[in-house]
Parts: C-alpha cells; structure tokens; sequence
C-alpha cells in the first residue's frame, strides 16, 4: 500500500496561505474549511429556495388554480390564482434542478467534501485552494443563472428537469427560449464547478494522505467521496456536451435534436441519463460513506466489512455507467437492450445489499448512542432501502411501463434523495456541526426535528406510491381535469398537508443551527469520542489544520477494541507494544514512511 | 500501490523530483474529464450519422470537406493544416527538452505558438469558406451542426492553449533575457509542463476529429 505521500516541504507549502481576517475569510479564503462553510450555507439557502417551489406546486396539486368546481366556477376557491400551467411546470423543473444541483450535490460533495477530506486524511488543505474557491463561486453563479429564468419573458425553464428534446429544444414548445437556455447554461457553469471540485478531491487523495493513512486506513466518507469525484469527473462533461447541443438548438438554429432536419431526439435521452444515472449515485455515495462514520461512532463497533463497503461503493460506481437505459424503457428501445439495462440495473442490488446489510451488521449488538446525528442515520438506512426496492421495480421492464411517469417514480425517488441524500444530510451536519464551529447542536431540539421529519417525510410521500400506481401521472397542473384521478384528490390534499408541515419542521432545524453557533454547548475537540483524525484538532482546526501532519498508525474504525481501557482508539495513537498479539490482530501494522 | 506517487516538491525542476508533481496529476485527471465531453461530441455524432443511413452523409449537395483521392484543394489545406498542429506538439516538445537541459526554449515554444495561430486563422479560413458555401450550423440537417460544433469545441480548446503558450513564450523569452546577461535561468517549469500535457491532448483529440470528419 502506498503510505506516505506526503514530505514536509509539501505539509508547509500548504501552510503558508495568508490567513485572511474578518468577513474577508468568509468571501475569499482559500481554506478548505471555509470553501466547505461557503457550499453549505449556499446550499442551505438554495434548500429553501427549493422547498419553496415545492410547496408552490405541492399546492397546486391539492387545489389546482384550473379546477372545475361542482358550481361551474373554474378554480378551487383556495388555489393560488398565479399558478398557471405553465408556471407549475416551471415550478417542478426548478424545483428539482435546485434541489439535485444547487443542494444536495453541493451540500454533500462542496460542503462535507471539501470541510472532511483534508480533515480527515490529514493534510492543510486541498491540493488546488485556489482552483476550490473558484469551484465555489462558480458554482453560486451557476446557481443564480439558472434561478434568473424566472425573472426573463417565459419564465424559468418548465421542460422538466430532463429537458427532454424536443420539448427543451425547440422554443415554440417550451415557450421559454431564454428560460431554457439559461437553464442549459446554468448546468454547464455548474458542470465546470463539479470537475473543477472533482480533480481536485481526486488528485488531494491519492497524493495527500498523512503518512500511514492507507488507502484501506481512509474512513468510508472519504472512500465514498473518493469514488463520487470520478463519477463527477466522467458523467458531468457528457451532461456539458449535451447542454450545448441544447443551446445551440434553441439559438442557433442547430438540428441536433430536430427530427424534422435529421436530428434525434433519443440523442438528448441517451446523453442526458448516460449523465444522469452516475448523478444519481453522486448524490447518494457521499450520503452512503458518511452515514457508514456515525453509525460505527455511535454504534460504539468498527464498521461491520469495512472492504466489503469499499468494494460495493466501487461496483455501485461502476455499475452506475451501464444502466443508463433503465430510464428510457417506454422511449421506443430494442426488448433485447432493455432486458440487458434491466439486468445491468438489477446487478446493482447486490452491492447495494451489501452495504445496507453490513449497516446492520455495524449496529447489530452494539452500545447505540440514540443521539440526533445517529437518528437521522438509521432513518437514512431505513429509508434507503424503502427506496432502493421500488428502485428495483422500475429496473424491470414490464412494470416499468406500467409506473413510468407516474407518481410511483416521484415517490421512489423521493426516498432515495430525501430519504436517502437529505437525512444523511441533517446526520451529518448534527454530527459535523461540532467540529464546524465548536459547539454542539441542542440535542432536544434536533430530536423533535428529526422525529417531525421522519414523520411528515413518509407522510408527504409514501401516499405517492399509491397515487402513481392508482394512475396520477408526473408533471401534471391539475389532476382533477382527469376523470380516473377525481377520486384520489383527498389523497393529493393530504400529500400537501404533510408537504407544508415537512417545510416548516425545517424552521426549527434552521432555528437549532444559527441558535447553537452562540448558545451551544461547548464541543471540545472530540464530543463523539470519534477515532479520526479531524477530531484530533480543534474545533474549529486552526488555519492549517494540524499542527504537525499527523501519523496514522491503524483503521478508522477502532472502537471497543479488547483489552483497551477506552472504547475508542484514534488513529494516531501508536500501537502498543504490551498488548497481547490478538488485541493487535484488528489493526494490522502498515509500514510507514 | 508503489510509494509515493506524488513526492513534495511542486517543482519538478529540483533535482531527484518524481514523475508526477501535483499539477501534473492533477491536470491529467482533469484531462480525463476533457476526454469525456469530447466522448460525448463524438458519440453524439455517431448515432446522428448512423442514423441518415449509408450514402446520405454527407447529405446531397452539401460542400464536400472528405478526403478524396486525388485530394481536393481544400483537402490539401486541411491536411497540411493537421500536419501544422501536430507539429506544434513536437516543437512543444523540443522546447520543453531545450528547457530542461538549460536553455530557453524560445525557439520550440515560440514556434509552438505561431503553428498554433496557423490552425486557428486557417480553421477560421476554412470555416467562412463553407459558410460561403452555403454550410452552417443550420443547413444540411445535422451535418452542418455537428461539423461546427465539433470544429467549435476542439478550435475553442486551441484558443485556450494558445493563450497558455503566448504565457510560456513570454516566460522563455524572461528566460533568454537572463542567459543573454550571464545569468542562469531560474524557476519552476510547472507552467510548462501543464500547457503541454493540455496541448499534446488537444492535438490528439484533433486526431479523432479530423479521422472522423475529414476521412472516415
């Protein structure tokens, strides 16, 4: 195994950044620390910003503005009159492009990518400071430019957040030349902050591990955003590519995706999801490999197959190339290829089965700490798999054409990105938060969070399983102009009351983080009784993060360790050499230097 | 995995330096990514092409840009042009070996840039001959769009390259300054090295284009 990667001229080189003061620190350091605070304040902002969109279209669903009523009237009398057709659907297409790329990939891989991986392999700072704070406001630009079209004649983009051609790429059908082009321009933008973060991560990795960190010594975060910095460094530039086809298209008078002049609209679909398959486990790795951390912290037991997880996040990624056209049974596709994607897809369980079942395994007989961080853990977990089955479904043929496009898909997916990326989320801001500014989140608190979450979460969505399988299609204004949906209307109010109380539960989250950056209580440098090397230092680390670059000398995961008088052992902490030979079995010695 | 992929030094110019100093590993994962928006371009332009069926690409009347034999005027300009761009890589290269033994470089990097400005002003050329042709984005149905396009990114990626080259000349004429007074040349080659790894991948990725476009 590789072991030192990193000599002293190196650990100093990073160490000599001017240290910026004041409010400068917080608009232009190049302290990955800081680029990571940026990303989750800025996602946290687009988090509302798109819960805001959802309530929006959430109440059209349950009192839609075109209704007709048993008097004649045309309008629930509680509907919001500026909600039109179009409208929602730029609502729903906002709404999900804001929430995959203006928040849960950067909160999972610009936030805690950037704040834990040099934390947690121990170096100062990123490879490229420089080029991750430009990655930074790249990305908030892309983010504004895409949030602009709601502010351009048309409105925002409203073909869906797959833009599917040729509804995207032809202006007399999107009715939003400029809202679409700035959508497709905005992705692009954002593309270039994702691979500028990519090789960032990937080259800090390889070359910055502290000396005796492993590779098979890195906790299962940094694996996992390890492994999401390829997928974003592969799928994104496909996503780029299509994006300016997409534009020229529309302004250029290209015939890309213009069946008329000998385009294909197919095209789009295949670059689109050839992207948009690796971005659904970009968005779920990260949540995967963090979640796997505070489970074994506060499971007080090493990760249950820690190289099994590896090997599966690996396979997961792999796999996640070749399944792309799971998403395009019903788009006119050869049976024999949509066997092949439907096996491909189904393959995919079994890593994924791996990683739930040693989740299991990592808590089974455990001493658990039932703290808010672990809380949302386990949801993430039991939600996973809620997600993953009906994510099994879809992947066969058959039942795909019955559930494609309807609500069936908009429940599954919720699953997996809230109840997967966003539980995940809430786990690991409660259990990074500490480290991030030195106090603790109010514990009460985040429990009555976590539980009027989980609650509105199934509430809010598991009724959309029986709505799609009942017939309601997606991206539809009004589900009361179809006859067979008349009757599951209570249903979709019911939905958008569990909606609005899953929205302001967020208040009290908001209320919990900006409290406790004053009232907390103090965290000290390692609240968790964690054995990784971020919480060595202090907290918050210091500009430069270690004082000295720190030895590893065993696994991230040494808890309850026999024979020990503590129930942890950080990495750091040298073997010792009283111990009989099968104490010391569990972390076997790596040579360092 | 062996020790130390990457050792210290940024500065590959000291002596004993590994193969890889931090930039360069990180510029050749970003290439990787480079690689996969063309993947993309190239993809896309397959499936596009399949689909008009043999015979119809390039569609009837449209300019024709394929090499025939005997070549065409136009395939004798595009031709030597690809010739220009390649060797632009092998002067890059002299440069950077005139470099490491001491020297400047000038005279490789200098040329670099000039054949550099050659493909450009002659795609440029090449472009407002078709487009005087009656070629465009949007004319002949995909043929058009993909030809520009593709012609597009790779042409926008030489801009940029050429922009990093005008650096390292003006850096390797600093250079000739000092050893013109006696002095020794001083500094880090990393800018060097990355403009290279980015230019020798840019003229492979013309290799593609032009098979595909011009010949295939």
């Amino acid at each position: 195994m590789s072991t030192a990667t990193l000599t002293h001229a190196e650990a100093h080189s990073h160490h000599d950044h001017h240290e910026a003061t004041g409010w400068k620190k917080y608009l232009w350091s190049l302290d990955h620390k800081i680029i990571g605070l940026q990303y989750l304040f800025g996602s946290l902002a687009f988090l509302f910003v798109g819960g805001g969109l959802a309530l929006l279209l959430r109440w059209q669903l349950a009192f839609p503005s075109t209704q007709v009523m048993p008097d004649g009237n045309v309008g629930n009398p509680l509907s919001l009159a500026f909600i039109n057709p179009q409208f929602y659907n730029a609502l729903f297409t906002m709404h999900a492009t804001v929430m995959v790329f203006l928040v849960v990939m950067p909160v999972l891989v610009g936030a805690f990518g950037n704040y834990l991986i040099p934390l947690k392999i121990g170096c100062g700072d990123m490879a490229f400071p420089l080029i991750n704070e430009l990655s930074f406001w790249v990305w908030l630009a892309s983010g504004l430019i895409m949030l602009a079209g709601f502010f351009v004649a048309g409105g925002a983009a409203a073909g869906g957040w797959t833009s599917y051609a040729p509804l995207s790429s032809v202006a007399a059908y999107n009715g939003t030349k400029i809202g679409q082009t700035l959508w497709a321009a905005g992705i692009f933008i954002n593309g270039l902050a994702s691979i500028m973060g990519a090789f960032n991560y990937i080259t800090t990795i390889v070359n910055m591990r502290a000396p005796g960190m492993g590779f098979f010594r890195m906790p299962l975060a940094v694996w996992a955003l390890f492994i999401t910095a390829f997928l974003l460094l592969l799928a994104i530039p496909v996503l780029s590519a299509a994006g300016a086809m997409l534009i020229l298209d529309l302004n250029f008078g290209t015939n890309f995706f213009n069946p008329a002049k000998g385009g294909q609209p197919l095209l789009w679909q295949h670059l689109f999801w050839f992207f948009g398959h690796p971005e659904v486990y970009i968005l779920i790795l990260p949540a995967m490999g963090m979640v796997s951390d505070i489970l074994s912290v506060n499971s007080r037991k090493p990760v249950f197959g820690y190289r099994a997880m590896v090997y599966a996040m690996i396979a997961i990624g792999f796999l996640g190339f070749i399944v792309w056209g799971h998403h395009m049974f019903v788009s006119g596709m050869n049976l024999v290829l949509s066997a092949a994607f439907g096996v491909s897809t189904m393959v995919i369980a079994v890593p994924s089965a791996i990683k739930t079942f040693n989740w299991l395994g990592t808590i089974w007989g455990g001493s658990i700490r039932f703290n808010t961080a672990m809380l949302n853990a386990l949801a993430f977990v039991s939600m996973f798999v809620i997600g993953g089955f009906s994510g099994i479904f879809m992947a066969s043929t058959p039942v795909n054409i019955f559930v494609h496009h309807t609500y069936f898909i908009v429940a599954h997916f919720h699953y997996v990105l809230f109840g997967g990326s966003i539980f995940a989320m809430f786990a690991a801001i409660y259990f990074w938060y500490p480290k991030m500014f030195g106090r603790l989140m109010n514990e009460t608190l985040g429990k009555i969070h976590f539980a009027l979450t989980f609650i509105f979460f199934n509430l809010c969505f598991f009724p959309m399983h029986n709505v799609g399988l009942g017939g309601m299609m997606r991206r539809i204004a009004d589900p009361t102009a179809y006859e067979h949906l008349r009757a599951l209307q209570p249903i979709n109010q019911f939905i958008t009351i569990a909606a609005i109380g899953l929205g302001f539960s967020q208040l009290l989250f908001l209320y919990n983080f900006f409290r406790s950056l004053r009232h907390g209580e103090p965290a000290g440098k390692n609240p968790w009784e964690a054995t990784t090397l971020e919480w060595t230092v202090d907290s918050p680390p210091g500009h430069g993060n270690f004082a000295t670059t720190p030895t590893v000398y065993r696994g991230a995961y040494e808890y309850s360790v026999p024979g020990h008088a503590k129930d942890f052992i950080m990495q750091t902490e040298p073997p010792d050499p009283d111990l009989p030979a099968s104490a010391l079995a569990r972390s076997r010695p790596v040579p360092v230097g | 995995m062996s020790s130390a992929i990457v050792t210290a030094a940024h500065d590959s110019s000291a002596p004993g330096a590994q193969r890889f100093t931090l930039p360069k590993f990180g510029m050749l994962v970003f290439l990787a990514s480079e690689a996969m928006l063309f993947a993309g371009l190239i993809g896309g332009y397959i499936v596009l092409r399949l689909a008009q069926g043999p015979g119809n690409w390039p569609p009837p009347g449209a300019p024709e840009i394929g090499v025939k034999i005997p070549p065409t005027f136009l395939n004798w300009v595009m031709i030597i042009n690809t010739a220009i761009l390649l060797t632009s890589s092998l002067t890059y290269h002299w440069g950077e070996t005139r470099m490491r033994k001491g020297g400047s470089g000038l005279l490789g990097y200098g040329l670099t840039a000039l054949f550099g400005a050659i493909f450009l002003g002659v795609q440029a050329w090449e472009w407002l001959h078709l487009k005087h042709e009656g070629m465009w984005l949007d004319t002949y149905g995909t043929y058009g769009s993909c030809f520009f396009t593709m012609t597009g990114f790779h042409g926008a990626h030489v801009f940029l390259g050429l922009l990093a080259i005008l650096l390292v000349t003006w850096r390797a004429i600093l250079r000739q300054m000092r050893l013109f007074s006696g002095q020794a040349p001083t500094g880090s080659h990393t800018c060097e090295e990355l403009t290279g790894y980015y230019w020798h991948f840019v003229d492979v990725v013309w290799i593609f284009l032009y098979s595909i476009l011009y010949v295939v």
